[in-house]
C-alpha cells in the first residue's frame, strides 16, 4: 500500500484528531555515478560484478581516490547509501595487493564489529578478518595478532587490551596502514573526548613502529563533521559528502498526540493499523521499558480488532544485547514477510540492514537530529516510497519540532563536540601513554598546551619520572584499568541488590550517586524498581532491595556556584556574557516522594550527604540591573522568571550541541554574590567541562531566539513540561514564571517586550505572584 | 586541593623567570665492575664468584623417564595404578603388547634423541627432564626492572652459573635507559652458553620480560632455554605449610637465613631512577646486592624441582 493511501486511510479513523501537523514530502532521488581512474584489483571488480554493481556512486568513488592520494577522509551521507564500500575497498584492495599490510577497524559496540565482520568477509577474498574484543578466547589471540589482516574491534579494547601489550602486537603496527572509524559522530561528549586520547596514543604507538596509518572515518550528518573528525584524530581530514546513492520518495510526518492522551496510545494505535495494512514496519522507541509496552499492546489490539489474521504473531521486539545470529533471524523474517513489524530500542538505528521496510514510527525525539535521520533512514532503501511518523512526546525539544516544522528539514544545526584539553579526563590517559611508551618531548605535540603540566603534576604525585628529558611510568598498576572511558573521572559506584544475595545489578557514575541513589531513593533499573537501603560512600556501594511502590522520588539540593576564572566575555545589548570556570558546590539535603499517577507529595525526608565539589566549564548571563524595577513593574516574578528561562535554554542546547539534559546543570539567581546582578549560569556537568556551555556562549543569540519561541508559542497557560519545567530540577520547579521569562528573553534579544494586557490592566500571568497575591487580600 | 588549582600554581611555578636547574655532577662510579662497549653502546658489567657448593643440582638419570608409565598416551592415573600392581613400573615391559607397542617406540625414541619439548608435552616434569642436562648447562637468571610490563625498561640482569670449579655472577647494569640496548644484545649472546634458565616465576615475568624488551629495541630474539621456574616447584611443596611462597620466606624456612636490609621490590623502580639522576652508588648497591642474593638462592633451592622433599630437609623447613 502507498504512503498517500495510509495516510488517507489514518485521517478516516475514528482515532484521528487532526494530529498531523505537517507531512513533508521528500522527493525521490536519481543514483550519480562516477568512474575510478585506476582499476580495482580484479578479485573485487569481479565481486561487485557479482553483485550486479557496474558502476560506483559518486561519494564511493571519491572516497577511494582521496584515500589513494594518503588523505584522512570523512564520508558523511545518509543511511543506507554504501557507506561501508568506502572503506571496505581500499582497504581489500590494498591489502590485496600487498599481503602484509593491516586495517584496524574500530566500531563502537560488540554488536556492530559481528555485523562488519560478515560485511567483509562478504568480499569472499583471502583477506583474514577478525573481530578482537572482550569476547575473543586469550588461546585464541596470539594467532589473531600475527595473521589477521584486518582487525575489528572497539575503543574500549583499544585502551585496555591492545595499546598496552603493543609489544605483542610489534607485527600489526608495523604494518597498519589503515584506521577505520565508522559512526563517528557517537563519539562526543565525555566518552568522545576519551577516544579522542586513545587515538593519539595509537598514534604514537604506530609512528613508534615506524607506521602512520590513514584515517577512514564515516559519520551521520551533523553540523561540523570535518572539525569533529580533526579534533578526534588531531589531523587534517578532508570531507565527502557528494551523495550519489538514489533515494526513494518518503512522506514525513509530524505527529502530535491530543494533550490529554498518553502518546504511546498514539504509537500503538499507528502500529496496529499499519501492520493491519501489511506494511512493513519498525518502531524506535527510546527505552527498553518502552518497546516491551508497545509491542505487548500492540499484539493485545491486533488479536482483539483481528483475531483470524494472526497479526498479532507477526510483530517482534528487538532491543540491545541480541546475538547477530538473532538480529539475523528477526532480519530474514522481516525480510520474507513472516513479521511484519519490529519495535526495537535505537539499538537497530545503527548501521544494521533491515531490508525492505516500508514505514517507520519514531516515538519521541531519540535526542540529536542525526539519530532522527538513522531511524528515518531505515525504510525505503530502494526505489520505493515509504513513510515515516515522528511522534512527539511531552518535552521542549520534541514540540520545538512540531512547532518549527522546517528545522528537522533543514541544515543541521547540532555540534558534535570533544574537549580534547579537559584536565581530568586527560590526565589518566597520561598515565596510560606514560606506560606504554616513554614520553619524549616530541610527543607533547600530539595533546594540547596542558599535556606538559600534567606530566609535572604526575612527577610530583610520583607516578612517573623523569630521567634524561623523558618520562617513564612507575606506578605497580595497570593504569588502563584505572581509566573508565565510558564515564567521567570519578569512580562509580555499585548497585547491589540485597534481596537477592547482595548481586550486582549495574553501576552508577560517582556524581550521580548522591542524588540518584541516596537512602530511602527509589532506583529504576532495567525496568525493575528498587528501593535504596545504604549508600557506602567509603566503598562506593550502593545497598538496594527490589520493592513494588507507586510512587517516585526526587531529591532537593542546596547549589553554589563559584566563579573561579573568566575566559572570554562580551556585552549582549546592555547585559554581558560570560564563559569560564565554575567550582559548584551541590548538596543533597532531602528528597520527596511523590505518587506516580497523580504527582502528588507522599512525604518525604532530609539526608545528610556530604558535599560534592564539580570543577568544570560554564558560561553566565548577567541581566542589565534595570531588568529588576522593570519586572517589578510589569508584576512579574523576576526569580520565576530566571528560573524558567535556564530551564528552558538548557532543554534546547542539544539542539546545537550534542548531548542530554544529564550532561548540563544550571544555576539562575536574583543577585549572585560576585556579581552582584540576577545571574543565570549554564555549566557542564564533567568536571573540566566538555564544551557544551562553551557552545552555549557562542550561539547564545540563537539559543535565546529558539527559547523565546519554544515558551512564546507554548500553548499552556503558567509553563508545563513541553516549554519551562526541569525533570531534574532541585528545586521542584519552583518557582517559575513564563510570563517573566518572555519578558527577560526579550530584553537579551533587544526586542520591543509588550506586557499582556487585558482592559488595560496588566494581566497577572505568574502563579507565584498570584499565590503571594491572594495572601495579601 | 583541586586538579584546576594545582595546574595553575604549576603554570605560574613555569613562568617564573631565572630558575635554572645546576645539574649535578656525577663521579664515575664504582661498583668494582668494568664499562663493556659494543656496537650499540656501553653498559657495566658486574662480576663475582662463589663456591660450587651453593649448586644444589640433583644427580637424575634417565631410567627415571623409563619409569614414568604414563608417558604413554592412553595410560593415566587408573591404568597407571592398574599396571603398577600387576608389577610392570617400567614401560619397556609393555614394548611387547601390541596395545602399546608403538607408543612405547615414540617414547623410546624421545629419550634416545632428548626430544624435550614432546616428552614434556607427555607429561614428564622437570626433574626428570634434568637428565637430559648437565651443570654446566643450567642458568640461573633474575632481572630488575622499572616497572611490572615489559613496556618499561629493565636496568639490571643478573646471571648465575658454574664456571670451572666456581658459580660466576654476572650482573648486567644499565647505568642510564641508554645503556639498555647494548646491555640487551650482549646479553643475548651469553644467554646462547645455556640451554636451561632456572628462575623464580621467569616464565610469566622475566623470560616474556626480555623478550618484550628486544622485541622494543628491534633485536627480536627469542629465548628458546628449557625453563625450569621454582615458584612452581615452591608452590607444589609449600603452599599452605608456609606463609607465603616468596624466595625470602624459602631461604628463611629452607636456608635458616634471613636478608637484612633487602630493599623491597616495590621501591627498586623510584630508587633506579634518583640513581639515575644522581648518580649515588649507594643507591644502585642496595639493588645489586639484592638481586645477587636472590640468584644464589636460588642456586641453593633448586634441588625442589625433586618430586618430593626428603625428611631431614622438612625438618629444617619447619623447624
Amino acid at each position: 500500500m502507498d504512503a498517500q493511501k495510509i495516510l488517507e486511510y489514518i485521517r478516516q479513523s475514528e482515532n484521528y484528531h487532526e494530529q498531523i501537523v505537517h507531512t513533508e514530502e521528500l522527493p525521490a532521488k536519481e543514483a550519480s555515478f562516477a568512474e575510478l581512474n585506476e582499476n580495482l584489483h580484479p578479485h573485487l571488480e569481479n565481486y561487485l560484478k557479482d553483485k550486479g554493481i557496474t558502476k560506483l556512486f559518486t561519494h564511493q568513488v571519491t572516497a577511494i581516490e582521496k584515500v589513494a592520494q594518503g588523505q584522512n577522509v570523512v564520508v558523511v551521507t545518509p543511511t543506507a547509501s554504501g557507506k561501508t564500500m568506502c572503506y571496505n575497498l581500499p582497504v581489500l584492495n590494498h591489502i590485496l595487493n600487498n599481503p602484509k599490510g593491516r586495517a584496524l577497524y574500530i566500531f563502537p559496540s560488540k554488536s556492530l564489529s559481528q555485523d562488519q565482520m560478515a560485511a567483509v568477509e562478504d568480499f569472499n577474498t583471502e583477506v583474514k578478518v577478525a573481530v578482537y574484543d572482550g569476547d575473543t578466547p586469550d588461546d585464541l589471540k596470539p594467532e589473531l595478532r600475527e595473521k589477521t589482516s584486518i582487525i575489528i574491534t572497539n575503543p574500549d579494547m583499544i585502551h585496555q587490551g591492545i595499546l598496552p601489550n603493543h609489544l605483542k602486537w610489534h607485527n600489526f603496527f608495523s604494518n597498519l596502514k589503515y584506521i577505520v572509524i565508522d559512526e563517528l559522530h557517537s563519539y562526543r561528549g565525555v566518552f568522545g573526548t576519551h577516544v579522542g586520547h586513545i587515538i593519539r596514543r595509537l598514534r604514537r604507538i604506530c609512528e613508534h613502529y615506524g607506521s602512520k596509518p590513514q584515517f577512514i572515518m564515516c559519520s551521520a550528518t551533523i553540523a561540523n563533521p570535518k572539525q569533529h573528525a580533526e579534533r578526534l584524530t588531531g589531523l587534517p581530514v578532508s570531507l565527502i559528502d557528494n551523495n550519489g546513492a538514489p533515494q526513494g520518495a518518503k512522506k514525513f510526518v509530524l505527529w502530535r498526540p491530543p494533550s490529554k492522551r498518553p502518546y504511546i496510545q498514539d504509537v500503538i494505535w499507528l502500529f496496529s493499523l499499519l501492520i493491519a495494512l501489511r506494511t512493513r514496519t519498525i518502531t524506535f522507541s527510546r527505552a527498553r521499558q518502552t518497546t516491551e509496552r508497545i509491542l505487548r499492546h500492540t499484539k493485545k489490539l491486533l488479536q482483539e480488532k483481528l483475531p483470524h489474521k494472526n497479526l498479532h504473531n507477526k510483530v517482534v521486539s528487538y532491543r540491545g544485547g541480541y546475538l547477530a545470529r538473532e538480529r539475523r533471524a528477526i532480519e530474514e523474517a522481516l525480510f520474507k514477510g513472516t513479521v511484519y513489524g519490529v519495535v526495537s530500542t535505537n539499538a537497530l538505528e545503527l548501521g544494521i540492514d533491515v531490508g525492505e521496510l516500508e514505514a517507520c514510527i519514531i516515538a519521541g525525539y531519540p535526542g540529536t537530529i542525526a539519530s532522527t535521520w538513522q531511524q528515518a533512514g531505515r525504510v525505503g532503501r530502494r526505489h520505493k516510497d515509504s513513510l515515516v511518523i515522528f511522534i512527539a512526546v511531552q518535552n521542549p525539544l520534541d514540540q520545538y519540532f512540531i512547532r518549527k516544522k522546517e528545522a528537522l528539514f533543514t541544515k543541521p544545526t547540532e555540534q558534535a563536540l570533544v574537549a580534547p584539553d579537559n584536565p581530568y579526563i586527560l590526565l589518566g590517559h597520561v598515565l596510560c601513554a606514560a606506560h606504554e611508551l616513554p614520553i619524549k618531548p616530541q610527543d607533547f605535540s600530539l595533546w594540547g598546551e596542558i599535556f606538559p603540566d600534567l606530566l609535572y603534576l604526575l612527577e610530583e604525585d610520583g607516578e612517573i619520572v623523569q630521567s634524561e628529558g623523558s618520562y617513564y611510568y612507575i606506578g605497580g598498576t595497570y593504569p588502563a584499568s584505572r581509566v573508565n572511558i565510558r564515564s567521567s573521572s570519578l569512580a562509580s559506584f555499585q548497585l547491589k541488590d540485597k534481596s537477592s544475595g547482595n548481586r550486582l545489578v549495574g553501576t552508577l557514575d560517582g556524581h550521580r550517586a548522591l542524588s540518584e541513589a541516596h537512602p530511602g531513593a527509589v532506583y529504576m533499573h532495567q525496568g525493575e524498581t528498587y528501593l535504596v537501603k545504604d549508600l557506602d560512600l567509603e566503598n562506593k556501594h550502593c545497598y538496594l532491595n527490589k520493592v513494588d511502590v507507586d510512587y517516585y522520588t526526587m531529591v532537593k539540593r542546596d547549589k553554589e556556584t563559584e566563579i573561579i576564572e573568566i575566559n572570554k566575555k562580551r556585552p549582549l545589548l546592555t547585559h554581558m556574557l560570560y564563559s569560564g570556570n565554575l567550582k559548584v558546590t551541590t548538596r543533597v539535603t532531602g528528597y520527596i516522594k511523590k505518587h506516580e499517577a497523580t504527582g502528588q507529595v507522599l512525604g518525604g525526608g532530609e539526608l545528610d550527604l556530604p558535599e560534592e565539589i564539580l570543577e568544570t566549564q560554564g558560561m553566565w548571563v548577567t541581566f542589565d540591573p534595570t531588568v529588576i524595577e522593570e519586572a517589578k513593574g510589569y508584576y512579574l516574578n523576576l526569580m520565576g522568571g530566571l528560573h524558567a528561562l535556564e530551564h528552558a535554554s538548557i532543554g534546547l542546547l542539544p539542539l546545537f550541541a550534542m548531548c542530554d539534559r544529564n550532561d548540563i546543570g544550571g544555576l539562575s539567581i536574583g543577585a549572585h554574590p560576585q556579581t552582584g546582578l540576577p545571574t543565570v549560569f549554564i555549566h557542564d556537568a564533567y568536571d573540566g567541562g566538555v564544551g557544551f556551555s562553551e557552545t552555549a556562549y557562542s550561539c547564545f543569540e540563537d539559543l535565546l531566539e529558539k527559547t523565546l519561541e519554544a515558551i512564546k508559542e507554548c500553548e499552556c497557560e503558567d509553563g508545563c513540561p513541553n516549554c519551562i519545567y526541569s525533570p531534574k530540577c532541585s528545586n521542584f520547579n519552583r518557582p517559575l514564571d513564563k510570563e517573566a521569562a518572555i519578558y527577560l528573553l526579550h530584553r537579551l534579544l533587544g526586542k520591543e517586550y509588550t506586557p499582556r494586557v487585558e482592559n488595560n490592566k496588566i494581566i497577572i500571568n505568574s502563579t507565584a505572584l498570584k499565590n503571594s497575591l491572594k495572601r495579601f487580600k | 586541593m583541586t586538579l584546576l588549582s594545582r595546574l595553575k600554581d604549576i603554570k605560574a611555578k613555569n613562568e617564573e623567570p631565572g630558575k635554572v636547574q645546576i645539574p649535578q655532577k656525577k663521579s664515575p662510579l664504582d661498583l668494582g665492575g668494568v664499562e663493556i662497549n659494543n656496537s650499540f653502546g656501553n653498559y657495566y658489567l658486574i662480576e663475582k664468584e662463589y663456591s660450587l657448593a651453593n649448586l644444589t643440582f640433583p644427580a637424575v638419570s634417565k631410567e627415571l623417564l623409563t619409569r614414568n608409565l604414563r608417558l604413554l598416551q592412553g595410560i593415566g592415573p587408573v591404568t597407571e595404578r592398574e599396571m603398577r600392581e600387576q608389577g610392570i613400573d617400567n614401560i619397556n615391559q609393555l614394548s611387547g603388547e601390541v596395545r602399546w607397542q608403538y607408543e612405547v617406540e615414540i617414547v623410546s625414541e624421545c629419550i634416545l634423541k632428548g626430544k624435550i619439548k614432546e616428552l614434556r608435552r607427555r607429561g614428564a616434569c622437570d626433574y626428570e627432564l634434568l637428565s637430559f642436562f648437565k651443570k654446566d648447562d643450567l642458568v640461573f637468571l633474575d632481572i630488575e626492572s622499572t616497572g611490572l610490563w615489559a613496556n618499561q625498561p629493565l636496568f639490571l640482569v643478573g646471571i648465575l652459573y658454574k664456571d670451572g670449579g666456581k658459580l660466576k655472577l654476572q650482573q648486567y647494569l644499565a647505568r642510564n635507559l641508554q645503556e639498555e640496548k647494548p646491555l640487551l644484545a650482549d646479553l643475548y649472546k651469553k644467554l646462547r652458553n645455556f640451554k636451561v634458565m632456572v628462575t623464580y616465576n621467569g616464565k610469566k615475568f622475566d623470560a616474556p620480560y626480555i623478550e618484550g624488551r628486544w622485541v622494543e629495541h628491534r633485536f627480536f630474539y627469542r629465548l628458546k632455554h628449557y625453563q625450569i621456574d621454582l615458584l612452581y616447584h615452591a608452590r607444589r611443596h609449600f603452599k599452605g605449610k608456609f606463609p607465603n611462597c616468596r624466595l625470602i620466606t624459602l631461604e628463611e624456612y629452607l636456608l635458616n637465613f634471613k636478608r637484612e636490609g633487602d630493599i623491597p621490590g616495590y621501591l627498586i623502580p623510584q630508587t633506579y631512577y634518583k640513581f639515575v639522576k644522581s648518580g649515588d652508588p649507594a643507591l644502585i648497591k642496595d639493588i645489586i646486592r639484592h638481586n645477587a642474593l636472590d640468584l644464589v638462592s636460588l642456586a641453593r633451592v633448586l634441588y625442589i624441582v625433586q618430586p618430593c622433599i626428603n625428611a631431614k630437609d622438612f625438618i629444617a623447613a619447619t623447624k
